[in-house]
């Protein structure tokens, strides 16, 4: 089943510049798809649409099979959480552990059970000790993870991460992705659309969407694209470690197969 | 003369119940002319650090010497030297949103030219050609600075600093956020500002830029110096206690040196480094 479908959407914030253009893709339920793209080509715009916070000039959006719209969109912000690209404009409550408590806010759960959410929540994202400071008053990396607490707690269908691990640690990093792959082994259905200029992370998800200039210029599976040197050269994307090494083998005259693996082109270079 | 940071502590909120101790006994030396990477942990004390060098926080005791022209210490003494000390060294923030304040992009980037005294329309100028180096065309000078991506946010905080020509350019996190296209952009201009002489120090948690990059890395690890020294004599001690993760490129050349391949890894910062090492040995 298709959980987003968005279909021919136009946006501009100032009537003359176009900022998405008949944009139309479609994401599976429990599916994890990226989203890359140059600075500016309105990634965070697209994500920021998904879950009604801005209007589209035309087109159309549904979510979990329900068209987004004044009647929905409480529904819609029910199943959907976002983590936006500066964590403080994720942040209301005064202390870390109010601010996971806000995202609980109509969500359906029994209060008594709330306390014992959010503890879990800021364990999981590292955060346990520092529920009574106040979120502004953190490092950078600390907010990002309380970002990340706010929208897991909310137990969401659909999660988008908008740079959600931009300025953690490469540890932290990986904590985070391990938490959100546990998450989607409870839940399959859960769809995970992550916005990221990181490519080794890119690379690692089923799907990945590629946009410019506010247009949709590919959609498919990560293998395929980074294959293929000439889409890569054609749209200036960064190549992972492995498919660049495996680039200068062939470009110094190494016999390089698309599946050997880091350990095998070794092997190549030690002969 | 480098940097000198001296038994440097920090502690946020003081008597309170949220006191928190950032930097304990930091000491610490910066050369002059050279790029150097701080890295560790989140909250393990980097932003804390660098903002002391500038005096934007005044340290709990311990004190920084810049070049031995600033001394930054707990003193509750006022530093007459300050506007000079922030002309000499200046930081780009971890986060943009901080730095930016004017109505328009054009003049956020001039507003600390003009603060140091210079006239509006030379000040315009420069901040266009900073602009420019930063990858930020002309269609974007009379635009908000709030109502532009991340990307071109952090690009425009960084004109704004770049645009004052400081002798010690202290950037955190200068990529976060940057297109793979911005990044390039962003490391080279440090690049060539560390050819004209400056002194570059990069808060960052990307082990690629610090192989690539920089000459020198200091680790931080729960407010606390843990290591100081060459990018591969990072690498080559066990990194995973400090969190840090090796890039691939130099985990890639331990596996060949491993398979009896011949190499200095130390003189490796590149794929094609790599390549012309194992091409001189055949
Ligand atoms: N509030 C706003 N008002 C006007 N224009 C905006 C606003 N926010 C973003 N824009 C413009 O819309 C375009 C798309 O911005 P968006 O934030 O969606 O980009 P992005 O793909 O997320 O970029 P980045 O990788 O830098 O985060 C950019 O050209 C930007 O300048
Ligand atoms: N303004 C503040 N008030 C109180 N505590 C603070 C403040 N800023 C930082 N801290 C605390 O001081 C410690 C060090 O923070 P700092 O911002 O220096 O970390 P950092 O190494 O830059 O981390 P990151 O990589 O996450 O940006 C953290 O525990 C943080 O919560
Ligand atoms: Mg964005
Ligand atoms: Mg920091």
């Amino acid at each position: 089943m298709k959980n987003v479908v968005v279909n021919k959407l136009n946006f501009s914030y100032d009537k003359e510049t176009e900022v998405l253009k008949d944009v139309s893709l479609e994401i599976e339920k429990g599916q994890y798809v990226s989203i890359v793209g140059h600075n500016g080509s309105g990634k965070s715009t697209l994500g920021k649409l998904l879950i009604g916070l801005l209007t589209p000039k035309s087109g159309d959006i549904t979510i979990c099979g329900l068209p987004l719209n004044k009647d929905n969109i409480n529904e819609i912000r029910s199943k959907v959480a976002i983590v936006f690209q500066n964590p403080d404009n994720q942040f209301i409550g005064a202390t870390v552990e109010d601010d996971i408590a806000f995202s609980l806010e109509n969500q359906n759960i029994d209060r008594k059970k709330m306390p014992e959410l959010i503890k879990k929540a800021a364990s999981d994202v590292g955060m346990i000790d520092f529920l009574t400071k106040e979120p502004s008053y953190l490092s950078g990396g600390q907010k990002q993870r309380v970002a990340i607490a706010d929208s897991l707690v909310r137990n969401p269908e659909i999660l988008i991460l908008d740079e959600a691990t931009s300025m953690l640690d490469p540890s932290g990093k990986e904590e985070i992705t391990r938490l959100i792959l546990e998450l989607k082994k409870k839940n399959k259905d859960l769809t995970i659309i992550s916005i990221t200029h990181d490519i080794e992370e890119a690379y690692k998800s089923d799907h990945i969407i590629l946009i410019q200039n506010g247009e949709v210029v590919l959609s498919l599976p990560p293998k395929e694209l980074f294959n293929s040197y000439e889409l890569i050269e054609k749209y200036h994307l960064d190549i992972p470690f492995e498919v660049k090494l495996k680039k200068a083998l062939i470009d110094n005259g190494y016999k390089v197969d698309e599946e050997s693996s880091l350990d095998e082109l070794g092997e190549l270079l030690c002969r | 003369m480098p940097i000198k940071v001296n038994n440097l502590s920090y502690i946020y909120l003081p008597k309170t119940p949220n006191e928190t101790k950032a930097l304990n006994n930091v000491s610490l030396e910066i050369p002059n002319g050279q790029i150097t990477a701080i890295v560790g942990h989140t909250g393990s004390g980097k932003s804390t650090l660098i903002q002391t060098f500038n005096q934007l926080i005044k340290p709990s005791s311990g004190f920084v010497n810049i070049d031995d022209k600033f001394v930054v210490e707990s003193s509750k003494k006022k530093n007459k030297k300050i506007k000079d000390l922030r002309k000499y060294l200046s930081i780009v923030f971890q986060f943009p949103e901080y730095q930016l304040f004017e109505e328009t992009v054009e003049k956020d980037v001039a507003y600390g030219l003009k603060n140091f005294g210079l006239k509006e329309p030379e000040a315009i100028i420069k901040a266009h050609e900073a602009l420019k180096q930063v990858g930020i065309n002309e269609s974007f000078y009379l635009r908000s600075p709030f109502e532009l991506s991340g990307g071109e946010k952090r690009r425009v905080a960084i004109a704004g600093i770049i645009v004052l020509d400081p002798q010690i350019i202290v950037l955190d996190e200068p990529t976060a956020g940057l297109d793979p296209e911005g990044s390039k952009t962003i490391l080279d201009l440090i690049l060539s500002l560390k050819k004209e002489g400056k002194t570059i120090i990069l808060v960052t948690h990307d082990m690629n830029i610090v192989q690539s990059y920089c000459d020198n890395v200091v680790v931080l690890n729960k407010g606390e110096l843990v290591f100081q020294g060459t990018p591969s004599e990072l690498f080559s001690t066990d990194v995973s206690r400090f969190s840090i993760e090796i890039p691939p490129l130099y985990a890639f050349c331990q596996s060949l040196k491993q398979k009896g391949l011949n190499l200095d890894i130390s003189k490796i910062q590149s794929i094609e480094d790599l390549m012309s090492q194992i091409k001189e040995k055949r």
